[in-house]
């Protein structure tokens, strides 16, 4: 018995090698989304969770741009977070609706890259200059379409042309496979976003969050992209709330809160046992959720596919979204370290 | 989120009949009497605003465009991007007026410019304000420029509007001097650029004035100008400001509106200044709505005004609020007086006046003379349902107010009228019908209409709440908004004996009022049966409250709040145990359960020739304890337990729950007939815990729950103990151990056994 499994351990580990030929990176370098705008500091928790896992790098949403009448984009959402003194180096990231890119003149285009330049440098000495005295990258998030890819790519030049920074993009999977239709972003670097592949109401089965299933179809086949890859892997649990089987909300908490009051319906899906408050949404009983939470499993294999079908530069980033102790549930630190050298292994 | 338990106050507790949706209110919708403050939303004045500026260019363009197409080509161009002169008439009618296109394009253009903006890049840099101050040119320019004056004006008021957004106060009455000071023409153009002219003058009483005017006659700007009015100017200085009796009765509006005290003579004045002012209705609205917070909600629940001019927060003080009802009484009369005394038909809203008078009377308790009112009210017809249910309401409330007989009741007609639309019966309406009849001493009646009172919808928005008047707290604070707990803390056993007779007499009803009223209670006889036992039970009736608690379904017993609060053995306890569990637990009764063993141990306690009398008077001791607040049975007797206002609910037992009296009185009577020395030493020190009970109630009771240090009370606690003492004295060999050692109780309990 023992023989036959060694073997078949043997046949898998030989046959995995063959199959994963796409280059690793053989540095990782460690990294954080930071996402919440209305947080003045870091919580015990999360500096704590920076330093246990060894952040190296902290991707902090510094504001988002949205379309304005007057203004035509303007920024919203800004960062209020002042990091004490940390060993790591924070990237100014800005989301951009993609509505903002839509109407946006040609001529307006610089004044916005101008602009974010100019509020993240802002953000940057006012804020986290405590960390390190200047900053080399702004990475920017946008769901760009076939319709603003001229735009979004023009202002990305524009950025790095007035800024003299590195320039770092997320990556949808879509974009990433649909190169052709989607364009290639003329950044530096570009952060593949591993996690919602799909609109969380759109299907009552799949966990909209993580589903390895649809990422490796979007990986296959295997290829190299044409600027150098980090990638994103989700860290954040939510529960979606319906009333009367109609959506009521999103429940970002600490989903441990109120585990106690659910009875399994289906998989993924409960039925709430008594009234409760969590947060500020009051869940009468009868309600259902969905649980939509990331298994640390299901990210291994995710990583596992990743090795299998992207070639990596020798030095990648791994990063994680996002810190928030409270949707990270808890996360064993020990296995979310494991994350950041499975491409070692 | 609030911390701590829910206690209603303002609008959750503000009383009110008379809904003012069923009246025109001119556009003062924001200003409607509520705890609320001034909620700012005010969509019939905004309309009523942007109609007259319809208006304006309805005469400008000699009525030759519709008023819609107006409407869709001034404000809603954004919603129609295929506008045009071939579907639109205004477009059309504009097609030759080369200078009014320019004004209305430009006007749009200047729309994203009419707010306060900060550049949110923060550049720091003047760019919208560069931008704003371009248009402001523009617009000054084009007013010199164009030739129409009715276009002039209009680019006067953009010029305005922009400058007043731009801070520029100087070009604000440069504009405003030029183009609207001492004109004639008085429209929505002229009041809107008194209003940005007013928010930037200094505040004085001119500027009051012109905030009066502006309230009146530009109602998209009421709410905001209202705020801009300060009150501290003196009325007076603002009144030798005024030239004609219109601005005059401005100012009493204004001032009015926002007035938490009494407004009868702002209504007397403007009636006399200007009868026909449309604002009139809605202040005579507000007074009514006003004195029914003052005289309602006390009346009928027991809770302060929602809203009162003084005394914040009100005192702890039911006699003032009583003697405050009867003053607001005497206001209301005057209110009355007055509104009888003006011609409701010839008002522009009869039924407001009418339906006031009715109100007042009500209010004033002369329910038969309302009732006439009502007639008139109902004879005239109408067919607004709103109306038609305040009639039938209000007439309910009358006729069982005006009946001479004791106890009232409801004349049958009302209760078929009332089912036929019981869904157009407001919370509040069933409410005060309950309580109209529980003060007219028909307590069953007032039973049934109470438990249709909030029902699944206790607790959201809507319902009701109440004190009792002796101001009960049998629950975790001293206000109800449930029938059962209501008539827990409210009703006798018998008052409460009489309703049960009624619904179980009700089972036999075919009448639809009747299935109506009875429809949710039927499913609370269980409850019911075992509220009337616990009554009895508190009386210590203990034969009627079993005859009560049989009637209760087994099962019953064996669901919450039973089953988590009535799960360990009443008939044991120890020195020191109170809800807590311990080893004879493995036995647990039902209350009738309870009952019956009570009664016999009782009765066997009672028998001087039972062997074992000392030990059943210890067992019904036991009991009593466990049945006090300091017991594992509690629920015997209330329906809540809670450490707020130290346990005390003001129900007729309170002495029993609180000091355990019977259980130290059977102790005693253990003591007195066993012949064990070690039993009666620790039947006085089971007599003493309880008397510890009463003790440091009367501590608390002096010096308050949260202010005493026990710490240093125990001394005293242990050397005015009479049982203790007598404890110390018969029995010195066994006072220290039973005292001081928390485990003795085992080992003096079993020595029962062996002697």
């Amino acid at each position: 018995m023992v023989t036959k499994s060694l073997y078949g351990f043997i046949l898998l580990m030989v046959g995995l090698m063959l199959y994963s030929c796409q280059p690793f990176p053989k540095e990782v370098k460690r990294g954080m989304y930071y996402w919440k705008s209305n947080e003045p500091s870091l919580s015990q928790e999360e500096l704590g969770l920076l330093q246990e896992l060894s952040v190296e790098k902290l991707y902090v949403k510094f504001f988002e741009v949205e379309p304005d009448p007057v203004f035509s984009a303007k920024p919203i959402s800004k960062t209020r977070l002042r990091p004490p003194a940390l060993n790591l180096e924070v990237i100014p990231t800005v989301f951009i609706h993609n509505e903002a890119l839509k109407d946006i003149e040609a001529a307006e285009i610089d004044s916005l890259a101008s602009n974010i330049h100019f509020l993240c440098t802002k953000y940057y000495h006012q804020l986290f200059s405590k960390i390190s005295p200047s900053f080399s990258e702004i990475q920017l998030d946008c769901d760009w379409t076939p319709t603003t890819k001229d735009a979004y790519f023009q202002l990305i030049r524009s950025l790095k042309q007035q800024s003299g920074k590195r320039i770092s993009c997320t990556l949808r999977l879509y974009p990433y496979k649909y190169q052709d239709q989607m364009g290639v972003p003329p950044v530096d670097r570009v952060t593949l976003m591993c996690y919602s592949l799909t609109n969380p109401l759109a299907e009552e089965a799949v966990n909209s969050i993580q589903d390895n299933e649809r990422l490796e179809a979007y990986l296959r086949p295997a290829r190299k992209y044409p600027i150098p890859v980090d990638i994103a892997l989700p860290l954040f649990s939510w529960a979606l709330w319906y009333q009367n089987n109609q959506f009521a909300g999103i429940l970002r908490t600490d989903l441990d809160a109120f585990r106690g009051i659910l009875e399994p319906i289906q998989p993924m899906w409960y039925q709430i046992q008594e009234d409760t408050m969590v947060g500020a949404s009051f869940l009468r009983r009868g309600d259902k959720v969905k649980l939509e939470e990331v298994s640390q499993k299901e990210t291994l294999q995710t990583l596992e596919l990743l090795k299998k079908y992207v070639h990596f530069n020798p030095t990648s980033t791994i990063t994680l979204f996002h810190l928030d102790v409270q949707s990270t549930n808890h996360a064993d630190t020990e296995m979310l370290d494991q994350y950041f050298t499975a491409f070692q292994q | 989120m609030a911390c701590g338990p829910y206690y209603p106050y303002g609008e959750d507790v503000r009383f009110s009949l008379l809904d003012p949706s069923l009246f025109e209110l001119n556009g003062y919708e924001a200003f409607i009497y509520s705890a609320n403050g001034i909620p700012g939303y005010e969509p019939e004045a905004q309309q009523l605003g942007r109609a007259e500026n319809i208006e304006l260019w309805y005469q400008w363009a000699e009525c030759k465009a519709s008023k819609e197409d107006i409407e869709k080509a001034v404000y809603q161009f954004d919603e129609y991007p295929d506008l045009n002169e071939q579907n639109n008439s205004f477009l059309a009618y504009l097609s030759s007026k080369k200078a009014a296109r320019a004004y209305l394009k430009f006007a749009q253009e200047c729309s994203p410019f009419n707010r306060s903006l900060q550049d949110p890049w923060e550049r720091e840099e003047e760019d919208v304000d560069s931008r704003r101050q371009k248009r402001i040119d523009t617009a000054i320019k084009r007013m010199g420029e164009v030739q129409d004056l009715a276009l002039k004006r209009r680019y006067a008021f953009l010029a305005i509007r922009l400058a007043y957004y731009q801070g520029r106060a100087d070009l604000v009455s440069s504009v405003w001097n030029q183009l609207f000071k001492g004109q004639q023409t008085k429209d929505i153009l002229y009041h809107w650029s008194l209003y940005f002219k007013t928010e930037l003058d200094p505040i004085d009483a001119q500027r009051n004035l012109q905030a009066a005017q502006v309230f009146v006659n530009a109602p998209d700007k009421r709410f905001k100008v209202r705020l801009s009015f300060d009150t501290n100017v003196p009325t007076d200085m603002v009144m030798e400001l005024v030239e004609n009796d219109q601005d005059r009765a401005a100012v009493w509006l204004i001032e009015g509106v926002g007035k938490q005290g009494k407004n009868l003579d702002a209504l007397k004045e403007i009636y006399r200044l200007a009868p026909d002012h449309p604002g009139l209705e809605f202040l005579l609205l507000r007074e009514v709505n006003k004195l029914e917070d003052w005289i309602y909600t006390p009346y009928y629940t027991e809770f302060y005004p929602a809203m009162y001019p003084e005394d914040r927060p009100y005192p702890d003080n039911t006699s003032l609020m009583y003697q405050r009802l009867q003053g607001d009484r005497a206001y209301a009369k005057e209110v009355l007086a007055w509104v009888s005394s003006v011609k409701a038909k010839k008002r522009p809203q009869p039924l407001l006046w009418q339906m006031s008078k009715a109100s007042l009377l009500h209010m004033t308790e002369s329910p038969a003379k309302a009732l006439k009112v009502i007639k008139r009210i109902e004879k005239k017809g109408g067919d607004d349902p709103g109306v038609i249910h305040w009639v039938q309401q209000m007439k309910a409330l009358c006729l069982i107010a005006a009946d001479k007989a004791t106890p009232a009741s409801l004349p049958a007609p009302i209760r078929y009228k009332l089912i036929a639309d019981q869904s157009g019966f407001s919370t509040q309406f069933l409410f005060a019908l309950a309580r109209t009849l529980e003060f007219k001493g028909n307590t069953t009646d007032a039973a049934v209409f109470l438990s249709l009172v909030n029902g699944e919808n206790a607790w959201e928005e809507g319902a009701v709440f109440w004190k009792t008047k002796q101001r009960h707290q049998t629950l975790y604070a001293d206000f109800y908004g449930d029938y059962f707990y209501y008539l827990d803390a409210q009703y006798t056993p018998e008052q409460l004996v009489a309703f049960l007779e009624e619904i179980e007499a009700a089972k036999h009803f075919q009448a639809p009022f009747k299935q109506w009223q009875y429809d949710q209670i039927k499913e609370d006889l269980p409850r019911l049966y075992d509220l009337v036992g616990t009554k009895f039970l508190r009386r210590d009736q203990l034969e009627k409250a079993l005859f009560y608690y049989e009637k209760v379904p087994v099962g019953f017993w064996k669901e919450y709040p039973f089953s988590d609060y009535l799960d360990r053995n009443p008939f044991y306890t120890n020195l020191y145990n109170e809800t807590g569990y311990t080893a004879a637990d493995t036995v647990i009764y039902t209350k009738p359960e309870i009952i019956r063993l009570l009664l016999a141990y009782k009765k066997n306690a009672a028998d001087s020739q039972e062997p074992q009398q000392d030990y059943y008077h210890f067992l019904v001791a036991n009991c009593y304890l466990n049945m006090s607040y300091h017991g594992n049975a509690w629920l015997m007797r209330r329906y809540y337990w809670t450490i707020a206002n130290n346990g005390k609910t003001m129900l007729e037992d309170d002495d029993e729950y609180l000091n355990a009296t019977k259980a130290k009185e059977y102790y005693l009577k253990a003591k007195e007939v066993t012949k064990s020395e070690a039993f009666a030493a620790l039947c006085l020190r089971m007599a003493g815990r309880c008397e510890n009970y009463a003790l440091r109630n009367k501590i608390i009771d002096k010096e308050g729950f949260y202010y005493v240090n026990w710490n240093q009370k125990q001394e005293q606690l242990l050397n005015s103990n009479t049982a203790y003492a007598q404890l110390k004295k018969e029995f010195p060999q066994h006072y220290d151990e039973l005292i001081s050692n928390c485990y003795s109780f085992e080992r003096y309990f079993a020595t029962y056994d062996q002697e």
